[in-house]
């Protein structure tokens, strides 16, 4: 009985499980499989940014999308020329940059960590060379991608008729 | 720029150079750790393929690793057999080459010193062969040497493996390493070089190889059609040897032509290996090549000859293979350093 527990932690990833487990929550990554999820681990990057760190500058070309493991982020933008202003505050399983999988466009806004974070990294190359090679999944991200946007833009379309 | 940012990059500079210089100087020690580090590179693939299943890193390798063992022990099984027979007939018919050789450059000399009688008076054909003879003695006297230089091509090639499984095993983590110590600024660039140069290498390390599977496998075909002997043995050089871009196939067509040419003594069997070779090269550029996009390196011809004759200058044939992808990473490093400074 005791001897499958035992194997499995001699054969199974742990982190790897952590990972998959972690992305069945963001929505891009809704109605994915377990193994379509695994292929995505594949493809990300991990990295530690120390607290008050910039992510990427609004103005530059972004390629990667953003997903925060751990900590948290804020999002500013310079308004009027020379005020920044924040816009919104990302926590654990929010993610961000999303439009840079889709076009290679300046970035809309600055990212910057307001305490240490873990953030998981899409390139635009790899997640294209993954939609090239598994385009089932690949249009199910994309889907999904399609769908946060359209929720965004609804967002955007409501606070702008109600400030008008 | 603030001093400290001098300081920064003279020191990265100094860095580059004493890496560079120190490569230089262990250059010769070097073969096995770069055909190893290749080797691990157009592994990872199949090792990530079982890391995604949830695999540990090290049940993924032992796993790559247990499956070449099942199908080198395959191979060998199926063609050590084929290509001992080759060697041990083709040492015994050295001799009977030898004298049929002889037989003809005997019957050409004879026919052209008839011809041109002045060739005879001045001994042309007889200070030829008695140079051609003393350098075939000189060269057999070191035999010795060429076997000691393959049994250490061999210990190269049983540490090959060895120094591979722990650039399979720690090579993620080693590149994982690096990527925390970038600077957050500059972690996008970083990461777009990193996977615009994978790109480019996975496209031509794995396409060269599927490329040159494919040669090989359609030279031993055409040979064997031809019936030219050692069919097998030259079609596996034919095929490591395209594994170089434009020089490769007619490295490849010399053996079989020379081979050839010794079993039919005529000049159309020549004109027929060299017609095999063309078709095989046409189906190659046609077929094989659009289908695996192994051209997906985009550089221009004469960048490729330049760079091969280049390795081969360096570091000789390991040079030669190496040049392309070393060009490749240079053009992708500059173009994103050219074109995307919106990037840094």
């Amino acid at each position: 009985m005791a001897l499958k527990p035992t194997l499995r932690n001699l054969f199974i990833d742990k982190e790897f499980t952590e990972k998959v487990n972690f992305l069945k929550n963001i929505p891009i990554f809704e109605g994915l499989s377990n193994s379509s999820l695994g292929k995505i681990t594949g493809i990300m990057y991990s990295k530690k940014y120390p607290a008050d760190e910039i992510i990427f500058e609004e103005g530059k070309v972004g390629k990667a999308l953003f997903i925060i493991f751990d900590g948290e982020v804020a999002i500013t933008k310079i308004s009027n020329g020379t005020e920044t202003r924040a816009i919104a505050t990302h926590e654990k399983g929010a993610f961000f940059g999303e439009m840079a999988l889709l076009e290679e466009l300046p970035r809309s806004a600055t990212a910057r960590t307001t305490k240490e974070t873990t953030l998981f990294l899409i390139y635009k190359v790899k997640f294209d060379w993954f939609v090239e090679k598994d385009p089932r999944v690949g249009l199910k991200i994309i889907h999904n991608i399609a769908k946060v946007l359209s929720a965004r833009l609804r967002e955007t379309s409501n606070f702008f008729s109600k400030t008008l | 720029m603030t001093n400290t940012k001098i300081y920064k990059i003279l020191g990265l500079i100094l860095t580059i150079c004493i890496v560079v210089w120190f490569a230089f100087a262990v250059s010769s020690m070097l073969m096995p750790f770069v055909l190893s580090a290749v080797l691990a590179y157009l592994l990872s693939p199949l090792v990530n393929f079982f890391e995604t299943k949830g695999l540990k890193r090290i049940v993924s390798v032992l796993l790559l690793y247990s499956i070449f063992l099942v199908v080198f022990i395959g191979s060998c099984i199926i063609l050590i057999p084929q290509i001992f027979k080759e060697v041990s007939i083709l040492s015994k018919n050295i001799p009977e080459y030898t004298s049929s050789i002889r037989g003809s450059i005997y019957s050409i000399q004879q026919t052209v010193e008839t011809k041109y009688p002045i060739i005879k008076q001045k001994g042309i054909f007889d200070s030829t062969i008695k140079n051609a003879e003393q350098f075939l003695n000189t060269e057999t006297s070191k035999i010795p040497e060429y076997l000691a230089a393959v049994f250490s091509m061999i210990s190269i090639f049983v540490l090959i493996p060895f120094i591979t499984f722990f650039f399979l095993l720690e090579g993620k983590a080693g590149i994982n390493f690096v990527f925390q110590k970038i600077p957050p600024k500059y972690t996008e660039t970083i990461l777009s070089l990193i996977c615009e140069i994978d790109e480019v290498l996975g496209n031509f390390f794995r396409g060269q190889f599927v490329e040159s599977s494919c040669v090989g496998l359609l030279s031993i075909i055409g040979l064997l059609i031809l019936g030219v002997d050692y069919a097998v043995m030259i079609g596996i050089i034919a095929g490591l040897a395209n594994m170089i871009p434009y020089l490769g196939p007619f490295a490849g067509a010399i053996p079989a032509l020379i081979i050839g040419f010794i079993k039919f003594q005529n000049i159309s069997i020549l004109i027929k290996i060299i017609g095999m070779f063309a078709i095989v090269q046409f189906v190659d550029n046609n077929i094989i090549q659009p289908i695996i996009l192994s051209k997906g390196v985009n550089l221009h011809p004469v960048t490729v000859i330049f760079a091969i004759m280049a390795g081969a200058q360096v570091a000789g044939v390991i040079g030669m293979f190496l040049s392309v992808p070393i060009v490749c990473i240079i053009k992708a490093t500059f173009m994103i350093i050219i074109h995307r400074k919106d990037l840094i």
